[in-house]
């Protein structure tokens, strides 16, 4: 009853009011929409093959690889003579070249090999295998016919090339594009294949569509990693685990002491001597911090990266804030009780600070996750990288125009950890403003 | 160990509880000391220190040269280059990043109901790696085939080259800000919350409509925050370097690098450490000077 009187009651809002809503709300979803954009376009992108990247007018929705089948026809005394080993490094002789063709969005080569137009063998390349070996194999970006027998059993030994004996089809659609006229083209002069090309046809390759994703992960092999991008994701852990640790015990026992155990007079003179580091930003003295690092002996370890960073001043201040907080009549009592300051730490006031625990380790996971500059000066192994100082390399380390595709699926890929923090425990990352509560 | 009346028993200080917690205070200080010692203090010594002497990796810390450094440092055009673009980007992170959250945060506080799911997708894009939110600006801004290129284009104002242009290159580096979000609208958010209630209540009583609350209570509301956050934009420009690294390198020639990226490349890639810690030695005092201005200001604030 209270309510429906009070609804009658209210002074309805007025006109400029209900506009001013109005073109608030429009503005914040426009500007959501906005902000979503790079995440969208990076999505977008990375599903992308690297030769329609630079596309005009661009693509702007999620492309799905196309498989591209040839048909090679053989005559009964050629394909006696070849017999299936002389079919395979035909088929292999096209499979590689058909990846060579720009522009085609060539998720998967596939060679149908019929023998008097009778489906016999079909052979079948992913891109994801083609890129990740193909510059191991040749240095040329074209396979050349003096190179095939050299890298066949190569290939052969790796079983990256599908030979699929039972169910050899030709398409039952006939696709064709300018593309596939010119791959027929292309083919039919060749003079190092010995078979007949008799057509091209190309479908949707469902199975290629996380492909450049593959490849991404499979990046670091081409830095001289063989485990891709499983050994930078470890490395970036451990530095995250580490600091995250050592942050959190330091900062809290200084932050403790600082709240309860020195007496006031100390204290001031304490906080003036740390409040003061907080002044300094470190990027200032990055280049005497590299010296420091290298005269301790730890510079191209992981312990390079995670040692600066523990002198953590804010995660301190928020610490103290918490203790601050805490009553110490509780403490008093739990002294007359006997119980050592020590414990008291560790079973009462660190169990109060827990909000700003779970604040250090997102913080610590982030910025181990996002920092390339500080790893990209002390680190030199391989064996070290973490996984934002590959994404680096691999955009600026080649000084031509980086593979974008590859760099997008693989900068999506690493996001998504920290896009899943973000994503569950937003409450936790703006306790910190929440908590201080920042006066202005 | 019979205690006589009216004299204190005698007892070593570390006995009494409050000096054994000062003794076990000092103790549990001594690894954030020491951190701190090791990679905040000494290496702001070691910086001073050799800005006064020429570097030689074979002889540390080299030959005593007095203030030549500096002088190098004043008389070479490279270095006002730099500070130029320094502050050339701090301008255009003004005019694109730095408003952009306040006009969030006021228009998501009009909005009672839905604040909460909106400041959620604010901060969201945040988590996206940094190095992966600058490779799809960088490829927005390729050249060849880039939708930058393609939306001027499409409007029919011709092609550019964007970050390989000197002109154009900080411009590139501080629009993608104009997205805005991020921690910044929480903070303007939280500080708008902290306004009291009883202003919005007698304005509403008074008659005032959205508008005018805007204007006269929440803006001056959160006018200190705004000029704090601009002082300290002004620290955090100074120190920008990594985006600037790495989308660019500081090219094209040095159109876009900053003074610590100038520093950085004088130590390491002209091997010059001496003239490098007489520039971050400049950037230091700069920065202090800043940051020591904020807290004055934060201090006049909150009295």
């Amino acid at each position: 009853m209270k309510d429906k009187t009070l609804r009658k009651n209210r002074i309805k809002p007025p006109l400029a009011d209900k506009f001013l809503i109005g073109v608030s709300l429009t503005l914040t979803l426009f500007w959501l929409l906005c902000l979503f954009f790079p995440i969208y376009w990076m999505v977008v992108s990375s599903f992308k093959d690297a030769s329609i990247q630079y596309a005009d007018p661009p693509e702007f929705g999620i492309t799905v690889p196309d498989a591209y089948t040839l048909t090679v026809d053989y005559t009964e005394e050629q394909a006696d003579e070849l017999g299936s080993e002389g079919m395979y490094r035909d088929a292999n002789l096209l499979l590689w070249r058909m990846f060579g063709i720009k522009g085609t969005n060539i998720g998967r080569a596939v060679v149908t090999a019929t023998v008097e137009g009778n489906p016999e063998v079909t052979y079948s390349l992913d891109k994801a295998d083609y890129q990740i070996n193909y510059s191991n194999f040749w240095s040329k970006s074209v396979l050349l016919a003096s190179d095939i027998d050299r890298v066949l059993p190569q290939i052969e030994e790796k079983g990256i090339v599908e030979v699929d004996e039972e169910t050899a089809a030709l398409p039952e659609k006939k696709n064709t594009n300018s593309k596939t006229e010119e791959m027929t083209e292309t083919f039919s002069t060749d003079e190092d294949i010995v078979g007949q090309i008799t057509g091209c046809s190309y479908c949707n390759s469902y199975r290629n569509f996380f492909d450049n994703y593959k490849i991404a992960w499979a990046y670091p092999n081409k830095l001289g990693l063989e485990s891709g991008m499983f050994r930078p994701v470890i490395n970036t852990i451990y530095v995250a685990v580490m600091q995250f640790v050592l942050i959190t015990l330091i900062t809290s026992l200084a932050a403790y002491s600082l709240s309860k155990l020195l007496p006031r007079r100390l204290k001031g003179k304490i906080m003036i001597i740390i409040m003061a580091s907080g002044m300094v930003p470190s990027t200032v003295t990055l280049i005497p911090k590299y010296q420091v690092i290298q005269s301790i002996g730890i510079s191209n370890t992981l312990w390079a990266v995670i040692l600066p960073t523990v002198a953590a001043f804010g995660q301190m201040l928020l610490f103290k804030g918490t203790f601050d907080a805490f009553p110490d009549s509780v403490l008093e009592a739990a002294r007359i009780d006997g119980s050592g300051e020590i414990r008291l730490y560790f079973k009462f006031v660190l169990p109060s600070a827990m909000g700003v625990i779970g604040l250090g380790a997102i913080t610590s996971f982030t910025s181990a996750w996002n920092d390339f500059f500080w790893p990209m000066m002390v680190l030199r192994d391989q064996e070290k990288y973490t996984v934002s100082l590959v994404l680096n390399i691999l955009l600026n380390g080649s000084g031509s125009s980086p593979d974008y595709s590859t760099a997008l699926a693989l900068g999506f890929l690493i996001s998504i950890p920290t896009l899943l923090i973000y994503a569950v425990f937003q409450k936790t990352l703006t306790y910190g403003f929440d908590f201080s509560g920042l006066k202005g | 160990m019979t205690i006589r009346e009216g004299k204190k028993p005698f007892r070593l200080w570390i006995k009494s509880q409050p000096g054994k917690r000062c003794m076990l205070g000092l103790v549990l200080l001594i690894p954030m000391f020491a951190a701190l010692m090791i990679f905040q203090y000494y290496p702001i010594v070691q910086c001073i220190f050799q800005s006064f002497f020429q570097y030689k990796i074979t002889d540390l810390p080299g030959d005593f040269v007095g203030i030549s450094n500096y002088k190098t440092v004043f008389s070479s055009d490279l270095f006002y280059t730099y500070f130029k673009n320094t502050v050339i980007l701090y301008l255009f992170n003004i005019l694109f990043g730095f408003t952009i959250p306040i006009f969030q945060a006021l228009m998501l506080f009009q909005l009672k109901r839905p604040r909460g799911i909106f400041r959620y997708l604010y901060i969201f894009p945040t988590g996206i790696t940094a190095l992966a939110g600058l490779s799809v600006w960088k490829y927005i801004w390729e050249p060849d085939g880039g939708l930058a290129n393609f939306l001027t284009g499409s409007l029919g104002l011709g092609t550019f080259d964007w970050l390989y242009d000197e002109s154009l290159v900080k411009f590139c580096l501080r629009f993608p800000g104009i997205l805005g979000g991020g921690m910044a609208v929480v903070l303007y958010l939280v500080t708008m919350n902290n306004i009291s209630d009883q202003q919005f209540e007698a304005a509403k009583i008074d008659g005032a409509n959205g508008w005018q609350i805007l204007r006269y209570i929440t803006l001056p509301g959160i006018k200190g925050m705004v000029y704090i956050q601009l002082l300290l934009s002004l620290t955090g420009s100074l120190l920008a370097f990594e985006d600037v690294y790495m989308m660019t390198q500081g090219g094209p020639g040095f159109s876009s690098t900053t003074l610590v990226l100038g520093a950085y490349i004088k130590a390491f890639k002209e091997q010059n450490f001496g003239v490098a810690m007489a520039m971050s030695v400049v950037i230091l005092i700069c920065t202090l000077c800043i940051t020591s201005f904020v807290y004055y200001m934060q201090n006049r604030n909150e009295d």
